[in-house]
């Protein structure tokens, strides 16, 4: 399958008082067309501002450079400020964390479901309309006519990540980011609502690219999943081969973490340490001071093992290194 | 809205009259009135007489009933020294205050909103900096001095403008400018932090996520949100202004409402003193409530709000 979004070696600096802040540190992932590809990692790791680069969204003072960042094959790296706003919507569109603060409170629901579909010139205003009530009427926003009228303030947590969720679907996108998009809500709302996204998904055929630090969203609906630490990827591959045979120890640790209904005696083992600065200059491997299996070789350069598999990940540890190799 | 507006009517008109019978108790409380209209000679009936001629004889809420009666029907009383009617003498100059006060907001806003919203989107770099700067002096320069300098620049050196008086529309360039510098500080930098926060909100982010032109995102998203406290700091200066410049008035020969109140107390001429503090809190109350209405119409949580 073709990918229809390659970011290769994606670094972000971003100055800072202290110096610089190496952000994300030569990020490396394919998003192939209709899957759904998580982005799993602690906070700081650098997923949203993977996200952000997607999107066009980085701050003003932050720079980006890449060895490959293709969209459908177009070099994103060479498109003007104009084609990345003329992509934003019809070929990518974003979901944000919180519904709360992602809508503006003072323009309709209606008003800023369309303007997007209206900007882009995909229509007429009453055919914007009819299309956003037909995704209002989809994701469970009802009645939509009446619901279109009303401001943000007047709807649930819930029923406004579900305009935001339909509103990312206005121009008929061929990607959506969506930003940890149940991270806000109620827990019986976050079913619901990754629910939906999936439904959403399946009946639109797009690829979705689902930011989250919860794995267990990640086991639920992701196809394929890159865990992020420090900056960049340390492991990449199908959720089966990702969650189910972890070959990163920071992997192996963020699974360890995670409660199991099914063994509720096991003790629940925290991650030591902290991550380290990314303003210094790294080698090595980021997550060695507080891996248990650290040694000698951790801090030279690591390399990137690929499995036949498809399964990739940044670790000098033995157990599947050699058949890697 | 309707509820809300009149909800807010109805809270206006409770603060008008506070305010003039409040002002009514403290304008009597300053002293008897006839004992310093009739002079250092008069003799005790001769104030008496005045006393009693001006009215001032009778229970202080009685004159307040006679005095707000008539009020509502127009009359505010005539005047102790010149003995017109006291609505008459306001007539006369609300025109030429009103003129060099719409004037003078209409620069400050016009002026105001772009450097703010310039200031905004560049925060700390030089061009703020800059703006910062010219803000702080346009605050600290006095405006009698400004007024002076500008005499004496454009009117005596260039012969641009006239400097005197309130004949022409020529004649109001001068002092309005005045008095806009000395308000465009404040608009300014409540455009600009107001830009600043909005511009760092998700919403922002929202907006940009669809590719909208950046214009339209700072306008439609950004500014409207920004323009709330913009609105009522606006309606707070018009009301200071309408309140009569005094100052600006006196340097340029204006004879507006200012130098009529300042005549007035000096003289201690009681009516219409009285007529300038209703004039004041109404122009306060009704500019309030107008810029209430406008941020409702603006922002629909005001108006759900109980």
């Amino acid at each position: 399958m073709t990918a229809l979004l390659s970011l290769s070696g994606l670094t972000v600096d971003i100055p800072v008082a202290a110096g610089t802040l190496h952000a994300l540190r030569g990020v490396t992932l394919d998003v192939r067309e209709g899957e759904v590809f998580a982005i799993v990692g602690e906070s700081g790791c650098g997923k949203s501002l993977t996200a952000a680069a997607i999107l066009g969204l980085l701050p003003d003072s932050a720079t980006l450079r890449a060895e490959r960042m293709t969209w459908d094959s177009q070099d994103m790296t060479r498109m003007s400020r104009r084609q990345r706003m003329a992509m934003s919507g019809p070929q990518i569109s974003a979901i944000f964390q919180d519904p709360l603060t992602a809508l503006n409170p003072i323009l309709s629901v209606g008003e800023q479901m369309t303007e997007g579909f209206l900007a882009h010139r995909l229509g007429s205003r009453s055919q914007a309309r009819a299309r956003a009530a037909e995704l209002l009427e989809a994701v469970g926003v009802t009645p939509a006519e009446r619901r279109m009228a009303q401001f943000p303030h007047e709807l649930s947590g819930g029923l406004r990540q579900r305009v935001m969720i339909a509103m990312s679907l206005m121009c008929h996108p061929r990607l959506v980011v969506a930003d940890e998009p149940t991270t806000a809500l109620d827990v019986t709302t976050q079913v619901e609502i990754l629910r939906l996204l999936q439904d959403r998904q399946k009946e639109a055929g797009l690829s979705l690219v689902l930011i989250t630090h919860d794995l267990g969203v990640v086991a639920h609906i992701a196809d394929r999943v890159a865990v992020m630490y420090a900056g960049e990827v340390v492991e990449q591959g199908s959720v089966a081969q990702v969650v189910g045979s972890p070959a990163h120890p920071y992997t192996r640790a963020l699974l360890d973490c995670l409660p199991d209904l099914g063994q509720p005696e096991r003790k629940l083992t925290p991650i030591p340490g902290v991550v380290p600065a990314l303003t210094g200059d790294l080698t090595g491997c980021a997550f060695r001071n507080r891996c248990p299996h650290a040694h000698a070789a951790c801090a030279g350069g690591i390399p990137w093992h690929r499995a036949d598999t498809g399964q990739g990940y940044r670790c000098v540890l033995a157990p599947t290194s050699e058949e890697a190799a | 809205m309707l509820s809300f507006a009149r909800d807010r009517i109805l809270l206006s008109v409770c603060v008008l009259l506070t305010a003039t019978f409040v002002g009514f108790l403290l304008l009597q409380a300053s002293g008897d009135l006839a004992a310093s209209l009739a002079g250092e000679n008069a003799s005790a009936d001769d104030i008496a007489q005045l006393r009693q001629q001006l009215g001032l004889d009778q229970p202080l809420l009685l004159r307040y009933w006679h005095w707000l009666i008539g009020a509502l029907q127009g009359d505010l009383g005539t005047s102790y020294f010149t003995r017109e009617p006291v609505t008459g003498l306001f007539a006369e100059r609300l025109g030429a205050t009103l003129t060099l006060a719409i004037a003078a907001l209409v620069i400050s806003v016009v002026v105001s909103l772009p450097l703010g919203v310039f200031a905004a989107l560049k925060p700390n770099s030089w061009v703020d900096g800059l703006l910062s700067l010219l803000a702080l002096s346009g605050q600290a320069v006095p405006s009698f001095w400004l007024g002076l300098i500008f005499i004496s620049f454009f009117g005596v050196t260039l012969r641009w403008l006239p400097i005197s008086g309130s004949d022409t529309a020529m004649h109001f360039v001068l002092p309005s400018v005045v008095l806009a510098v000395s308000a465009i500080p404040a608009l300014a930098r409540l455009v600009r932090s107001g830009m600043i926060e909005v511009l760092s909100q998700d919403y922002i982010r929202t907006a940009r996520s669809k590719g909208l032109p950046r214009h339209r995102v700072l306008m439609r998203h950004a500014l409207r949100n920004a323009l709330l406290p913009v609105i009522s700091l606006t309606a707070v200066q018009l009301g200071a202004l309408l309140g009569g410049s005094v100052i600006v008035e006196a340097v340029f020969a204006i004879d507006g409402i200012g130098q009529l109140t300042f005549r007035s107390i000096q003289r201690g001429d009681f009516p219409v003193v009285q007529a300038m503090l209703v004039f004041v809190a109404l122009s306060y109350t009704v500019l309030t409530l107008v810029a209430d209405l406008m941020n409702a119409w603006i922002d629909p949580r005001l108006r759900s709000r109980k």
